[in-house]
């Protein structure tokens, strides 16, 4: 079984930091190109499922915990990292957001900036936050997709279905969070963080052309994004 | 234009509407149709897939149907999705994500405990019953028949009792399971009140027979305790999502039975959490739901001070009380929660725990109320009471219908 770092490493800031970027890779299938596209893993792992059920969360901090969820499972809530925001991931998501280039390129940018570690945090998120209330997907097989790269219901990461799918996913965890915890997070507010994530989502599904191309893993990224899009910036503020 | 930039385009187009509930309204028909193209309507059509992908398929017709609901509620309109459409086979298993994978090839049996699916299991099955209870597009003619709704609601409650069944004291006392039972309570309240004051208009059938005292309680019941649910810390990771219920249908029916009681202690009683209530949806429903929902509720409410008023001419108390409720509503949320705990009517016990195991096979809700909800129909003729406070409910409905955007009610 793999785990996931506790720990996120501060990314290079600035705008100007292409040639340092390195992001820490998790399991070494996101880094550069999807080396993870292998389809032959079309059947998940089931004991790796079980081992991410109950190791589910990938940061555990018993000091932030708010309270125990399921039967013994989601223990403790996925903590955020109190360091430094991610300067160069902010300035992706506006920037990107601002000129609106191809929606091909706004998804690559992000997935580019979006550190591995930041998207397996976004799951464990998506996990607490969002699942067990809106429950649209099967969380084993959901974390062993972002956090292991594994084919997602015999899809590879790199089908523009499946992409959409993960950024449904990352914006629906970014609006879950409070406007504190965002701030945490990414360093700006947490509007700016939403309609970064949102834009991704909007591109990923345009780029999959959902309209037409109708199956279930779209239907799901569809679905999580319009209950995401449905909801106000800041709901701490309420 | 690229078809893809067209997309985006539609999509930000639809979902960056101030009013709330405009931002999914428009693309939820179009899930919809995509749902009906990949068959997530049809019976048959799960018949011969595997157990996972039967499950996601049923989840994924939960979600859509959610949203469809909600939407609905929100706006007092009509679902895209009608019962018909929804039969028990489509509500999701109570099961673990452990239980099922994609690799599995036996039918997976529902466990009759707590679960990762209990409240998808209950949203669902709540949708299914508010789909019968709410909205007169549903073609069945029982949903009609006062009895036979409260049959409905009496089953529902039986259904969702053994969800909640577990010998875990860790899951017993998380959060998590703090939260859906109190939302649960919640739903079968609110339920309750929809089972005889319905957003439709009865034509032609009389007045159900209710005890008022118990109704009005009932209502402000539910006002606090959604209220409870919003500001517990314990639910500050699910806050997000803004409550499964239309909080404007507990008020409006609160107060329209306001509007008919001439139990003076128990109108002082309410009257603040009504209005602390009413502040907060002040703030918040007409932007969410639009102008259609609240006109009514505003005229509701001035029908209601003009009851209050009557009553502050027979003793000054209530006045320092609804002073002090408009202090709280001025100088911020903190004071207007001082207020409403300080005030919590005498049968609210004050710290009642909402982690007890429900006992029996009916889920019960907050033992304060368990008389009033048991009762709060019964086999007598209609008196001239329940004409009255039916009359008031009426007006409000008819109210609701006329008012421009809002479907009509047959």
């Amino acid at each position: 079984m793999s785990c996931v770092p506790v720990e996120r490493q501060r990314l290079p800031r600035g705008r100007h930091s292409a040639s340092q970027r390195q992001t820490p890779s998790v399991h070494g299938s996101r880094d550069d190109g999807h080396p993870d596209e292998d389809t032959t893993l079309s059947t998940p792992n089931i004991e790796t499922y079980q081992d991410l059920v109950t190791l589910e969360s990938p940061l555990q901090d018993s000091s932030r915990s708010v309270g125990v969820a399921g039967n013994g499972r989601d223990k403790q809530r996925p903590d955020l990292p109190l360091e430094a925001p991610l300067t160069s991931l902010s300035y992706s998501l506006l920037s990107a957001h601002a000129s609106i280039p191809s929606p091909a390129s706004f998804v690559t940018t992000l997935e580019y900036e979006g550190s591995a570690q930041i998207r397996a945090q976004l799951c464990a998120i998506y996990n607490f936050n969002v699942d067990p209330i809106f429950k649209v997907l099967h969380k084993p097989s959901i974390t062993a997709h972002i956090t292991q790269g594994h084919p997602y219901l015999g899809r590879s990461s790199s089908d523009q279905n499946v992409q959409a799918l993960d950024y449904a996913v990352f914006f629906a965890a970014v609006s879950s969070l409070g406007g504190d915890e965002c701030m945490s997070m990414f360093g700006v507010a947490k509007s700016r963080v939403v309609e970064g994530y949102r834009a991704a989502s909007e591109a990923a599904l345009g780029s999959a052309d959902f309209v037409l191309n109708h199956n279930l893993v779209i239907l799901q990224a569809f679905v999580i994004h319009l209950v995401s899009a449905s909801l106000e910036y800041d709901h701490a503020a309420k | 234009m690229l078809r893809s930039e067209m997309l985006i385009a539609m999509l930000q187009a639809a979902t960056r509407v101030t009013d709330k509930s405009h931002r999914v309204w428009t693309l939820l028909s179009l899930a919809l149709r995509m749902a009906q193209n990949i068959g997530l309507l049809e019976n048959s059509a799960i018949t011969n897939v595997r157990p996972f992908e039967k499950e996601q398929r049923r989840r994924l017709l939960m979600a859509i149907g959610l949203l469809d609901a909600q939407a609905a509620l929100e706006k007092a309109s009509e679902p895209m999705i009608i019962e018909a459409w929804l039969p028990p086979s489509v509500v999701p298993l109570n099961i673990n994500d452990a239980d099922i994978s994609l690799s599995t090839t036996e039918e997976v049996t529902a466990r009759q405990d707590f679960t990762d699916s209990t409240f998808l299991v209950l949203t669902s099955k709540t949708q299914i019953l508010a789909r019968f209870l709410c909205f007169s597009a549903s073609p069945n003619p029982q949903a009609n028949e006062w009895k036979e709704r409260q049959s409905r609601l009496n089953t529902f409650q039986q259904e969702i009792a053994p969800l909640f069944a577990t010998n875990n004291l860790e899951t017993m006392n998380s959060a998590w399971y703090w939260y859906t039972k109190s939302t649960a309570e919640c739903i079968v309240a609110w339920m309750q009140l929809f089972t005889v004051r319905p957003l439709r208009q009865q034509i032609g059938r009389s007045a159900p027979v209710v005890h008022h005292a118990d109704l009005l309680k009932l209502g402000v019941k539910v006002l606090e305790e959604t209220r409870k649910i919003v500001r517990d810390p314990r639910g500050i990771p699910w806050r997000w999502y803004g409550g499964f219920f239309a909080p404007w249908h507990a008020l409006a029916v609160s107060l329209a039975e306001l509007c008919v009681c001439d139990d003076t202690y128990l109108l002082e009683a309410c009257w603040p959490i009504i209005q602390v209530s009413f502040f907060r949806m002040n703030d918040i429903v007409p932007e969410h739901n639009g102008e259609s929902v609240w006109e009514p509720m505003l005229r509701l409410m001035r029908r209601a001070e003009q009851k209050m008023e009557s009553i502050k001419s027979r003793g000054a108390g209530i006045i320092a009380l609804g002073l002090a409720i408009q202090l709280g509503s001025e100088q911020g949320e903190s004071q207007q929660s001082f207020v409403a705990e300080d005030l919590t009517p005498p049968w609210i016990p004050p710290n009642d725990s909402g982690n007890q195991p429900p006992t029996g096979d009916v889920f019960d809700i907050w033992p304060d109320l368990r008389d009033s909800t048991v009762n709060l129909m019964t086999d007598m003729s209609s008196t001239s009471a329940d004409e009255i406070a039916w009359a008031s409910w009426e007006d409000f409905i008819n109210d609701l219908n006329q008012t421009d955007g809002v479907m009509a009610f047959s």
